[in-house]
């Protein structure tokens, strides 16, 4: 079988990367769940790229619903801004099915964006990319004096923090006395 | 000034200490410096720093580890070279297989009491004790009988003992359980003390104040005195039977020095002294090490390298190169890669680099006691060496082309006995060959396996086996997955890749799939997304594609997680993958 022969090469991979052209039988169909943030703009993903969240993964794994279903009853996330959301749907989608590589460099640079979108993966239990955000987060202040940090990190001084305890207590204080004031109101 | 900032303070509390987990430790320090609130959550850290010590190398500086990473210092100096505007800095640096991290702080005038107040910040934060203090200035003595009384090692520069009350009071109120060593000192001559010193290993300079009573009163293991008013009689008393240093006799310590400078220099100075002489030889092969993972390769220049126990992160590389005149070899040259460090001995190739390879793993297994656990065969005749040095052997590799007949490749087959990993690269010999002898090694990748037949895979024990241009056909690998799954063969299998070329060009490879029992329901749950071959080596299976399961009655599944065919060419290449898991792995 000479042809055969021919096929023998250096070049065999030692990790072939092609995929083949058609795949075993049978496929399950995958299934789609919809889910919308502060506006109200809903995004459709798939089965597999939710399972990046535990929290939601949770949440569908019982409910069987049909393709229907799941239209008419998108999941509200109504505490995630709504180009927070969308990263994150960007983000499972791009991962779904693959091993998570240990960097990612496209999370946003913005600090405001990844504070939101360290809550929001906090909430939604992603936590891969929770990891990488933390990763992100710490590398703000590689090579930095303390003084930068504090800028960063937006750290009060021990001053600043027994000044806002202070505030807080008396604000405390303020609202039970009202509280006090106002149960002696109805009790006349 | 920063463009935008981020409220680290409001993230939830989980969330908070894994960013700071990301920090390195100066990071960690410089935060917690920040406020009491950030020194609290520094402390939910847990992490203890080691052999934490105060010492004065012209700056005075804090030395510190962190633990799992031996090989690399912390230090905090404090300079006063440069403008102010220029601290803190940050700065790194390689020494031969060790390597420093600096943050360097301004010495501002007050650099005694800022390094006490770091020291302990650092003790608070990191829950660590102080292990070493050099005493550099007369006011760090009162600091640390209060601060820490119990201490494993000091050592007091010279000058800064200036009476007998202070030594009094050093040797009444700090516990120093290792190592005391006090440099020379000006106190009055008449000044004596007669109680023992407690720990472990004395060295004193200008030690006139210490008498017999506090040596023989002592449970001192080393002894070192300088300018010492004892005796000769004290040192070996009248009645010629109570030696005060029975350790020390001549012939031991001259013996001690050779072990210190074999075991102290780098190996790579340990194998060029013992190459010297037969003698030399012998005095290395003294040395209780053994080196690790010994391997030749040939990545350019011919090398070999090890490892030495406990320090995991480095390796040792003899490479022969060619590049330059004879008279720049031997050179020395160390490289950091990430979180390894690794450390060339560059020898020069003259021409007759394969017999010197041999030579020097010979002699190096020799001195070290150790085994080569890996062999990359770049050169035919490496094959013959390893049969008669070594024919036991963890991992084989053989390069492309180096086996060109029939005769090398039984003699491989029958004479290397090869326990890990068993690598064959493409090779030109007669297509006639065949084998059904079982291949022995745990992992099998073999390129041009058209010689590998159904019997030497079913009678093979191998975990995983990975042939290309193989000659198996669609039914002996529907075979190998039926016997499989009867539990009749390959019990040890863990995966399996075979790349075939089909017989007539129109097979399809859903004949492997034809016989055999496979299920249609998911049983997906837990399938393996990966397959560890080793420490370093990790495939990557597809996971794209709902897989065809074979369940075994013991409850072990094999999935084919890839099937499917490719055109190279004119040639129609087939290739199936399986993997082996179940439910609880």
């Amino acid at each position: 079988m000479s042809s055969t022969e021919q096929g023998t090469s250096s070049a065999a991979p030692a990790e072939p990367t092609t995929a083949p052209e058609s795949a075993a039988a049978p496929e399950v169909p995958e299934s789609f769940y919809y889910v919308h943030g502060k506006d109200k703009v809903v995004h459709k993903v798939s089965a597999g790229a939710l399972q990046h969240s535990a929290l939601i993964h949770g949440m569908i794994s019982n409910l069987g619903y049909t393709e229907e279903q799941a239209k008419a009853n998108p999941f509200p996330f109504e505490n995630i801004d709504g180009d927070i959301l969308q990263m994150v749907v960007d983000w499972c989608n791009q991962h779904k099915g693959k091993p998570t590589p240990p960097e990612d460099t496209n999370l946003p640079k913005q600090k405001e964006k990844l504070f939101d979108l360290v809550l929001a993966v906090n909430y939604l239990e992603i936590k891969e990319l929770l990891t990488y955000c933390c990763k992100q987060v710490a590398m703000m202040v590689k090579g930095k004096s303390p003084e930068e940090i504090r800028e960063i990190w937006m750290i009060p001084t021990d001053a600043e923090d027994e000044a806002a305890e202070k505030e807080a207590k008396k604000r405390a204080g303020k609202e039970a006395a009202g509280e006090t004031a106002a149960a002696a109101g109805d009790a006349k | 000034m920063p463009e935008s900032r981020f409220p680290l303070l409001q993230l939830p509390r989980v969330v908070l200490l894994e960013c700071i987990e990301n920090l390195d430790v100066f990071e960690i320090i410089l935060f917690s410096l920040l406020s009491k609130r950030a020194k609290s959550i520094a402390k939910l850290i847990r992490l203890n720093l080691l052999d934490i010590h105060i010492t004065c190398e012209g700056d005075p500086q804090i030395w510190f580890k962190v633990p799992n990473v031996p090989w690399l210092d912390w230090v905090i100096d404090y300079n006063k070279e440069k403008d102010s505007s220029v601290y803190p800095a940050f700065h790194s640096i390689l020494e031969g297989p060790k390597a420093v991290n600096f943050l360097i702080l301004h010495d501002n005038g007050n650099v005694i009491g800022d390094m006490k107040h770091m020291v302990e910040h650092i003790c608070e934060v990191f829950s660590s004790p102080i292990s070493e203090i050099v005493i550099f200035e007369e006011s760090l003595i009162e600091w640390i009988i209060k601060f820490q009384p119990t201490i494993r090692h000091v050592r007091i520069r010279k000058g800064v003992v200036s009476s007998i009350e202070t030594i009094d009071r050093i040797l009444k109120n700090i516990d120093v359980t290792e190592f005391f060593g006090l440099e020379p000192l000006t106190i009055e001559e008449k000044s004596k003390t007669t109680e023992p010193i407690p720990s472990r290993s004395l060295f004193v300079f200008d030690c006139s104040w210490l008498t017999l009573p506090s040596i023989l009163n002592g449970t001192n293991s080393i002894l070192r005195l300088y300018d010492s008013k004892l005796t000769p009689c004290d040192i070996n008393t009248s009645d010629g039977r109570k030696r005060i240093f029975p350790k020390y006799g001549k012939r031991k310590r001259k013996r001690k020095k050779n072990f210190n400078f074999t075991e102290t220099e780098k190996e790579t100075e340990t194998i060029i002294f013992s190459l010297l002489s037969e003698r030399t030889k012998s005095i290395a092969k003294l040395i209780p090490l053994n080196l690790l993972d010994i391997h030749i390769t040939s990545e350019g220049d011919p090398q070999i390298w090890f490892k030495l126990p406990n320090l995991p992160g480095l390796d040792w590389v003899i490479d022969y190169n060619k590049q330059y005149e004879s008279s720049v070899y031997p050179a020395f040259r160390s490289s950091l890669n990430g979180p390894k460090a690794v450390n060339f001995l560059i020898l020069h190739d003259n021409g007759n680099v394969i017999d010197d390879v041999k030579q020097m793993v010979e002699h190096i297994c020799e001195v070290f006691r150790s085994q080569i656990s890996d062999i990359v065969i770049f050169d035919e005749s490496f094959i013959e060496w390893i049969i008669k040095f070594q024919p036991t052997i963890g991992h084989v590799r053989i390069r492309e082309d180096v086996i060109s007949s029939v005769e090398t490749m039984e003699r491989i087959l029958k004479s290397i006995k090869v326990t890990e990993f068993f690598g064959l690269e493409p090779l030109t010999i007669d297509k006639k060959f065949k084998t059904t002898e079982p291949i022995l090694s745990r992992f099998i990748v073999i390129f041009s396996s058209f010689w590998v037949t159904l019997p030497s895979i079913l009678n093979g024990t191998n975990s995983i086996i990975r042939l290309y241009d193989s000659k198996l056909t669609t039914k002996d690998i529907s075979t190998i997955l039926n016997e499989w799954q009867m539990g009749t063969k390959l019990r040890n299998l863990k995966y399996l890749e075979i790349e075939f070329v089909p017989i007539q060009v129109n097979t399809s490879y859903y004949e492997i799939l034809e016989d055999l029992d496979w299920t249609d329901y998911d049983e997906n749950d837990g399938r393996p997304r990966t397959v560890e071959i080793d420490d370093d080596w990790i495939i990557t299976l597809p996971m794209e594609y709902s897989p065809l399961n074979l369940i075994r009655s013991d409850g072990m599944i094999g999935s084919i997680v890839d099937i499917g065919s490719k055109w190279f060419g004119e040639v129609r290449k087939t290739r199936i993958s399986f993997v082996v898991w179940s439910k609880q792995s």
